[in-house]
Formats: structure tokens, C-alpha cells, sequence
């Protein structure tokens, strides 16, 4: 995300953060000025909100950088497996998503299931046996604890 | 002080009621269990256990109820040293050091530390509190909005200030914690930020939100490694290396002592105790300590500063509960539950006609801060083995855990999808070194510290001179000033030796 330009760094990533943040922050106050300008209203969120956008004009020279900063910054050994991370991460969407769907047992099955591959399981057992025994547990664990119907497809 | 015919009566009453003993391992065992789980709060396990409660007798009652509080202050440091996941947000403070010495391999003494600082300054907590609950019940009623709100500002700061190398991101982080946590409707009736979501108007589900920011940084992560510890050596599970830590929790003596009353004292402020006072504790212990380079590298020091403050708040969040009738937060609201479920009344008039039973109270909880020094260590055996298990295994069904237990908070599907966006956000701020902890419990405060504040206003008639009425406040505010100036000059220099030897290595280079 980052874009050299003579001897130094432009953190393309954390500037387009910052905006975004400053971009929230705006709408959030004109959001509570819009409902009323009653000082009960606006007494905590008016300042903070002035705030965040002070300390974001502090940082944004911190997103032009010097090269070796830069260079540290992106080591590739600092850096997860963001492939992976990403897949288990868009498992995990889907789980949450498709249990009003197809129900929490299946949904946690599957994403079980899918976990497990992702992270390098290949042998046929463990992946038979281990997704059935957690959500069995953990469907069945839950139910007995929580006071509310839970959907489920199966169990 | 002490009243001697009423602790002896108390001891009379201890000892006549054999049920109550044997629900103190039951009870440490369920808040060891369950605020080790991130998702599931101290609250929530003392929800779940306090209908089991109606048919008890008065005192086993509280006993089992005050077991399970007990057990859930330390169970939470399990996962902040081993996964730097806090269970619950109490031991955030934890994470810093803890998960550092975890990553040197050293997660069995830690663990120790924790274990003894915890146990160590909740009996010492417990002890002082016998001495002082009455005398402390007239100093929390001068407590008042203002001097709540400039408590939880402060522990923002330190937060903010404390939890990344750049002040200006910890404060930018606390800063937008707290407008996260003001989303809703406020306490004026005022809707703000909920994009016409009706969900959104009783605020973002602080819970899931939590689990989410500080999820995405570390259990997603863990998808590109075998173990939650890649060092094989680092992976070894040692009762020789548990107890090792806790012996060397008695080098710190004067660490111990400072968290103790740190957490003693702000324990008492009603909401805000258990969230602030670990990171008030640990920024002192880093301001005075000589080594502060080392704080977040694994310095022990910053494990005790965090754990032996969180004990003790526990202490005195009870002696508001007891001397008041006022819950210093979610678990001592249910403890206070169980109270009226029994027809007794906390607060001054329970204290002076049965003074007895408080003195039961309390020094039950100091048999079993001395239980959980045995049990805690056969828990930590069992959970440490979690660094053995290949992350295949381990994270999907963490992340499993944590999707039902944010689902159990109200039964609708908001908590999942909240903890997904916040996974996001919390991905983002990590990648961009933002604090994720600061954002947390600002969200965590922002709604109390609207509160107090509306009150304050109300309260002065908006004349900012107020303050000079309330000389608890000034104190605050001058400690408040004092300890943030003291950060930010020493954030300062450390920055400039950084620079400094920076150049100095460049000069060589060239």
C-alpha cells in the first residue's frame, strides 16, 4: 500500500484510514447536531469529536515517512499469512451470516470444517470426526445454557 | 476497628455452616471456567448461576455466588497471557506483558504471577476491607458524577498513552472508543449515529465488539501459524515453572502493594473499578519503575502491577456493594440480586444490625482467595495445555465459542454481526498500530462518561468553578495531570533516544 516518492514513504493504507476516520467523525457530529443542538445532546460528543479531529491532523505527517521506517513497517516476517488470515476471516462471515439460514448446527459444522482445512488439515478423520464433535458440544452446551430458542437445522 | 463480638459471631457463623464450604470449589471452579471463555462475562456466568441460588440458604448462597466472582478475577488473565485475548475487559492491562513473556515461552510463570499476585492482593484487599468497610462506606458517598467522570477520563488517558508507541494514536484510539460508545440513544433521549438501525439505539453491543477488535488481530491471525506458540521449546507446560512464577511474585513487594491499593480505591468507585484501575496500576508501576524500557517486552512487574490491582478491586467494589447497596458493576448488581432475592438490603443499615454476616462475607472471601491459590494452579495446568494443541484444532472452535457467546448476550443474531464489522475495524487499527484495547474501553465508558458528565453540568448549572467545591475531584484532576505530563515527557524522550541512536547507527553505517 505504500508509494515511494524521492526519498520517502507515502502510507497510502493509513492516510486513506485517516480520512475515513475523520470522514465518520464529521458525520457523526453533524448527525448529532441534525437531532438537536441541546447542549445535553452535544456536551460530550461535540468536543470529542473536535478532538479526534485535531489528534488526525497530528498524525497524518506520521504517514509520510522516512524510507527504513517504511522498510521496518512492512517487513515480511511481521507479517501474517494474510491469504489465510483473509479465508478464515470470510469462513467466519459466512458462519455468521448463513446461521439464520441453514441453522447454528450446520453453520458451525461447516465453518468448522472449513477452518480446519484452511489452517492445513488433509487427513480424512480428524476432519470427520473433530467438526462433529465441537458442534455437537458446543450446540448442546449452549442450549442448556442460554434462556433463548436457538435455529438449528438438525439438532 | 474491628467490632470483636461480631467476628466472632461471623467466625461462629462460618463455621456452624458446613454447606457453604462446599460450594467454594463448585463456585471458583464455574469463574475460572467461564471468564476464561472471551465472549462469556463474569456477569453472565453469575446470571447463569444465581437461579440455582433461590433454594440455598442466605449465607452458602452469597458463598457460592462470591466463589464464582472470585474464581472469574483471575480466570480472565488465562487467555490475556496465553492468547492476549482478555476474558473479561478488566484484564486488558494483562495482555501487555503477559502475552509478551507467552511469546518468550515463559507463559508458565506468568500464569504464576498472576496467580499469586491476583490471590495475594484480593486477601490482602479482603483484610483491609474488614478493617475499613465502615469508615469507607462516608468516603464513596462523597463520590459524586464529577469524580467519576474525571476517574474514567484518567484511565482513558493512561490507556490512550499507554497502549502504543505513538501518544497521539492511544489518544486518537480512547478518543473514538468513546464516541463508539455514546452511538444510541443517550441518557437525554437523544438518538445519534445509528444509521435508522433500531438495534443501534440501545448502543453497540459492547461485548461482541470486543471480542471482534481484539479477535481479528490476534485469533485470525493465528491462521498462518501451527501453534498458538511456534517455538517448540515455548510449548512446554510445567507445574516445576507455574510455581517459579508465583514464588517470584514476593520479589515485588512494593508493585504488589501500590496495585493493591490502587485497585482497593478506585475498585470502590461504583462502574468504573474493574475496567480502570488494572491500567492505573500498571502505568504507575511503569512510570516509577527504573526498567520501563522493558514494560510490553515481558517486564513480570507489569503482569503483577495489572493482576494484583484487579484482585483488589474486587475488594472494594464489594465494600461498595456491602457499605452502600450501590453494585460497582454488572456481578456485584447480581450479587445484590441474590440479597433481595433473600429479603436483605445491602447498605448502612445491613452493616450496623448485621455486622456479623458482613464479617462472614468477607473473610469467606479470604478462604477463598487461599483455596484459589491450589485450585488456580491445577486450572492453569489444564488450560496452558491449550499451547499444545495445533491452532487447526484450537481456532475454529475458539472462534465457534466466541459466535455463540456473543450470540447469548440477547438471542438475535446483532452480536455475530457486530463482532464480524468490529473483527474488521479491529484488523485495520491493528495494522496501522491504533491501540485496539484504548477503542475498547472507551466504548466500554463512553455512555457513563456521557452520563456523568450530563450530571456534572446539571449539578454545577454548566459553571466550570464547580470543581472547586468538590476537593476529591481537584485531587483526581491533579494526579490525572501530574501522571499524564509524566507519560507524555517520558513517551518524549524515549522517542528522541530512539532517534537519536537512529542517527547515531547511521553515522556508522556511513
Amino acid at each position: 500500500m505504500q508509494f515511494e516518492r524521492s526519498r520517502r514513504f507515502i502510507d497510502w493504507g493509513h492516510l486513506a484510514l485517516l480520512i475515513a476516520l475523520a470522514g465518520l467523525a464529521s458525520w457523526f457530529l453533524l448527525d448529532a447536531r441534525a437531532a438537536s443542538l441541546n447542549i445535553n445532546n452535544l456536551l460530550l460528543v461535540q468536543p470529542t469529536v473536535l478532538f479526534v479531529l485535531g489528534l488526525i491532523l497530528l498524525i497524518i505527517p506520521q504517514c509520510f515517512r522516512a524510507r527504513s521506517n517504511a522498510d521496518q513497517i512492512d517487513a515480511p516476517a511481521a507479517k501474517p499469512n494474510v491469504v489465510k488470515t483473509s479465508a478464515v476471516a470470510l469462513c467466519l462471515a459466512a458462519f455468521v451470516f448463513l446461521i439464520d439460514t441453514i441453522g447454528f448446527d450446520t453453520a458451525m459444522l461447516l465453518f468448522v470444517l472449513g477452518t480446519m482445512i484452511i489452517c492445513g488439515e488433509r487427513r480424512p478423520l480428524p476432519l470427520l470426526i473433530y467438526p462433529l464433535a465441537v458442534t455437537l458440544t458446543l450446540i448442546s452446551g449452549f442450549k442448556l445454557l442460554m434462556p433463548y430458542p436457538m435455529t438449528t437445522l438438525v439438532l | 476497628m474491628i467490632d470483636v463480638p461480631a467476628f466472632i459471631s461471623a467466625l461462629n457463623i462460618m463455621a456452624s455452616s458446613f454447606s457453604s464450604w462446599f460450594w467454594i470449589f463448585p463456585g471458583l471452579l464455574v469463574g475460572l471456567v467461564f471468564s476464561a471463555i472471551p465472549g462469556i462475562s463474569i456477569t453472565m456466568a453469575m446470571a447463569i448461576v444465581l437461579p440455582l441460588t433461590l433454594y440455598m440458604d442466605f449465607f452458602p448462597a452469597i458463598v457460592f455466588l462470591t466463589s464464582v466472582y472470585t474464581g472469574a478475577g483471575f480466570g480472565g488473565s488465562v487467555p490475556a497471557i496465553l492468547m492476549n485475548i482478555p476474558g473479561s475487559p478488566s484484564s486488558f492491562a494483562t495482555t501487555f506483558d503477559g502475552y509478551a513473556m507467552s511469546k518468550k515461552g515463559l507463559h508458565n510463570e506468568a500464569l504464576g504471577l498472576a496467580l499469586f499476585s491476583s490471590t495475594l492482593c484480593g486477601i490482602f484487599s479482603y483484610v483491609l476491607l474488614l478493617i475499613v468497610v465502615e469508615p469507607l462506606a462516608d468516603v464513596v458517598l462523597q463520590i459524586g458524577p464529577v469524580e467519576m467522570f474525571l476517574v474514567a477520563v484518567w484511565g482513558l488517558l493512561l490507556l490512550g498513552s499507554l497502549g502504543s508507541t505513538y501518544l497521539s494514536r492511544g489518544l486518537a484510539a480512547s478518543a473514538i472508543g468513546i464516541l463508539l460508545g455514546t452511538v444510541g440513544m443517550n441518557t437525554a433521549g437523544y438518538v445519534r449515529g445509528t444509521f435508522g438501525i433500531p438495534s443501534l439505539l440501545d448502543g453497540i453491543s459492547t461485548i461482541p465488539a470486543m471480542i471482534g477488535l481484539l479477535a481479528a488481530g490476534q485469533l485470525l491471525g493465528l491462521a498462518s501459524r501451527d501453534y498458538i506458540l511456534e517455538a517448540a521449546e515455548a510449548r512446554t507446560v510445567s507445574v516445576r515453572r507455574i510455581l517459579a512464577g508465583c514464588w517470584q511474585t514476593f520479589r515485588y513487594p512494593s508493585v504488589l502493594f501500590r496495585g493493591s491499593i490502587i485497585g482497593i480505591v478506585i475498585g470502590a468507585v461504583p462502574g468504573v473499578g474493574s475496567s480502570i484501575g488494572n491500567l492505573i496500576s500498571y502505568a504507575e508501576t511503569k512510570r516509577t519503575s527504573k526498567d520501563r524500557d522493558t514494560f510490553g517486552h515481558g517486564n513480570p512487574k507489569g503482569v503483577i502491577a495489572a493482576e494484583s490491582s484487579v484482585a483488589s478491586a474486587e475488594g472494594g467494589s464489594m465494600a461498595t456493594a456491602l457499605a452502600l447497596g450501590i453494585p460497582g458493576g454488572g456481578a456485584t448488581a447480581i450479587l445484590l440480586a441474590a440479597f433481595m432475592m433473600h429479603n436483605i438490603v445491602p447498605g448502612p443499615n445491613f452493616i450496623e444490625t448485621q455486622k456479623d454476616m458482613v464479617y462472614a462475607i468477607i473473610l469467606n472471601n479470604i478462604a477463598q482467595a487461599i483455596i484459589l491459590l491450589v485450585v488456580g494452579i491445577a486450572f492453569i495446568y489444564a488450560a496452558s495445555t491449550v499451547v499444545k494443541v495445533r491452532t487447526r484444532y484450537v481456532l475454529p472452535a475458539i472462534l465457534a465459542i466466541a459466535v455463540m457467546g456473543t450470540y447469548a448476550i440477547d438471542g438475535t443474531t446483532k452480536g455475530p454481526i457486530t463482532l464480524i464489522v468490529f473483527s474488521v475495524v479491529g484488523f485495520i487499527l491493528n495494522r496501522y498500530e491504533y491501540p485496539v484495547a484504548a477503542v475498547v474501553v472507551g466504548m466500554l465508558l463512553g455512555r457513563m462518561l456521557e452520563t456523568e458528565f450530563l450530571r456534572s453540568y446539571q449539578l454545577s448549572g454548566g459553571n466550570p468553578l464547580y470543581i472547586m467545591e468538590r476537593p476529591g475531584a481537584l485531587a483526581i484532576l491533579a494526579v490525572m495531570v501530574v501522571t499524564f505530563g509524566l507519560t507524555a515527557w517520558s513517551k518524549r524522550k524515549e522517542r528522541e533516544e530512539e532517534l537519536k541512536a537512529a542517527a547515531l547507527i547511521s553515522e556508522r553505517a556511513a
